[in-house]
C-alpha cells in the first residue's frame, strides 16, 4: 500500500517553504537571463539552467551551464 | 485576578474550532476552574448550538454593545459546573475590535479562562476575535489543505502580541496513522514548528453531536482532559493517540 503520510508529509514541506519564499512568477526566468549575459562574455554558451528551491534557510541557488568554448580573453596584462 | 484569554483559530473553516472551544471547556471546568466561551463567529452562532444551550439564550454579544444589559447577564450557564457560553448575535456596527476588546476584559474578572471560538477565515471577525486575546491555539486536521491554512495563520499571529502560541491536531486516526495513511501528529508539528497542545482522535460521538468532555469515558473526552492539563499547566506534554491503537486493545480493535 503507498504510504500517504510520507509522501504528504514531504509535499507540505515544500508548499510551507514555497509559501513563505513566494518567488513572483518570472522572477527566476529574469535571473536566469542575467547570468546568461554575464556568462556569456566569457564562455561560447550552449545553455544555463538556474533552479531556485525554497530551504530552511531561505532558497538553495543552483546554477548550471555548459559552454562549447572558453573566449580568449587579454586578461593577463591587466592583472599587472 | 484577570482570566486568561485564549483564541481558538484555525484560517480554514470546519476544522474544529468550535468543537475543541466547547471540549476545552467542559474539561476545564471539569478540574474546576470558572470557564467562560465567548462565540465571535458573529452572525451564525454556532457555540450555543454545538453545546446545546440555544434555547436558554436571552441576551446576545450585541445586547450588551446596545446596552440592553450588562456582559453577566448574557451568559448562559452550561450544566452544573462554572462553565458559561455567551452567543455571538448579529453583526453590528457597535461591534468593533475595541468594543469586543472590551467585553472580554470586564468578564476576565470573573472567571480563569475565556476562550474565544474564531470565525472561519482571515476577514474582519479574525482580527476582532484575536486582538482580544493574549494566547492562541491554532487547530488544524491531519489534510495537507488544513495544515498549509493553519501555517499561513500562524504567520499572521506574528503580528499580535501573544504571549503563547500553540497547536492542536483533531481528528486523527491512531490506526490510519500507524498503517502509513495519515501523517503523525509529530509529522504535523514538525511542520508548523509550534508546541502542540492537544490532540483530539476522530471520534463518532462528536459527529453525532454530542458533547465531549461530558462523561469522560470516549477516546475525545480523554484527549480534552490531557490537553486541559497542558493549557492550564502551561506545558506540552503530548496525548499518546496511539495507545489505544498498539497492543491488546489496539489487536481487538483492528479485528472489530
Ligand atoms: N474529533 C472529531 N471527530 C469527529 N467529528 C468531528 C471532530 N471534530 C469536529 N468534528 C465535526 O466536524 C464538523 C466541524 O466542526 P466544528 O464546527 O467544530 O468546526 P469549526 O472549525 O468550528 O467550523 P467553522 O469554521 O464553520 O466555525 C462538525 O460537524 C463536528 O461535529
Ligand atoms: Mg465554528
Amino acid at each position: 500500500m503507498e504510504n500517504y503520510a510520507d509522501k504528504n508529509f514531504k509535499r507540505l514541506e515544500k508548499i510551507l517553504l514555497s509559501d513563505k519564499i513566494n518567488i513572483p512568477e518570472g522572477f527566476a526566468e529574469i535571473v536566469r537571463r542575467d547570468i546568461e549575459s554575464v556568462l556569456s562574455s566569457y564562455f561560447e554558451l550552449n545553455r544555463v539552467r538556474l533552479e531556485i528551491i525554497p530551504s530552511a534557510a531561505g532558497a538553495e541557488i543552483t546554477v548550471s551551464a555548459d559552454a562549447s568554448r572558453i573566449k580568449t580573453l587579454s586578461v593577463g596584462s591587466n592583472l599587472d | 485576578m484577570a482570566a486568561r484569554k485564549i483564541v481558538i483559530t484555525s484560517g480554514k473553516g470546519g476544522v474544529g474550532k468550535t468543537t475543541v472551544t466547547a471540549g476545552l471547556g467542559y474539561a476545564l471546568a471539569a478540574a474546576g476552574f470558572g470557564v467562560i466561551l465567548v462565540d465571535a463567529d458573529v452572525g451564525l452562532n454556532n457555540l450555543d448550538v454545538a453545546l446545546g444551550v440555544e434555547d436558554r439564550k436571552l441576551y446576545d454579544f450585541s445586547d450588551i454593545l446596545e446596552s440592553r444589559c450588562r456582559p453577566g447577564q448574557a451568559l448562559i450557564r452550561c450544566g452544573e459546573r462554572d462553565l458559561f457560553v455567551l452567543s455571538s448575535g448579529a453583526e453590528t456596527p457597535a461591534m468593533t475590535a475595541q468594543a469586543f476588546r472590551g467585553v472580554i476584559e470586564s468578564l476576565a474578572t470573573s472567571c480563569d479562562f475565556i476562550f474565544i471560538d474564531c470565525p472561519a477565515g482571515i476577514e474582519n471577525g479574525f482580527h476582532r476575535a484575536v486582538s482580544a486575546a493574549d494566547e492562541a491555539v491554532v487547530v488544524t486536521n491531519p489534510a495537507v489543505s488544513a495544515i498549509r491554512d493553519a501555517d499561513k495563520v500562524l504567520s499572521l499571529l506574528t503580528g499580535y502580541t501573544l504571549s503563547s502560541v500553540g497547536i492542536a491536531i483533531n481528528r486523527i486516526n491512531g490506526g490510519k496513522v500507524l498503517s502509513g495513511e495519515m501523517m503523525s501528529a509529530a509529522d504535523i508539528a514538525r511542520l508548523l514548528r509550534r508546541p502542540t497542545l492537544g490532540i483530539i482522535p476522530e471520534d463518532a460521538e462528536i459527529l453525532l453531536g454530542k458533547t465531549p468532555a461530558h462523561n469522560g469515558r470516549s477516546e475525545a473526552d480523554e484527549a480534552f482532559g490531557a490537553f486541559a492539563d497542558n493549557i492550564a499547566s502551561r506545558r506540552a506534554r503530548p496525548y499518546d493517540y496511539l495507545s489505544a491503537h498498539r497492543g491488546f486493545r489496539g489487536f481487538f480493535r483492528r479485528r472489530a
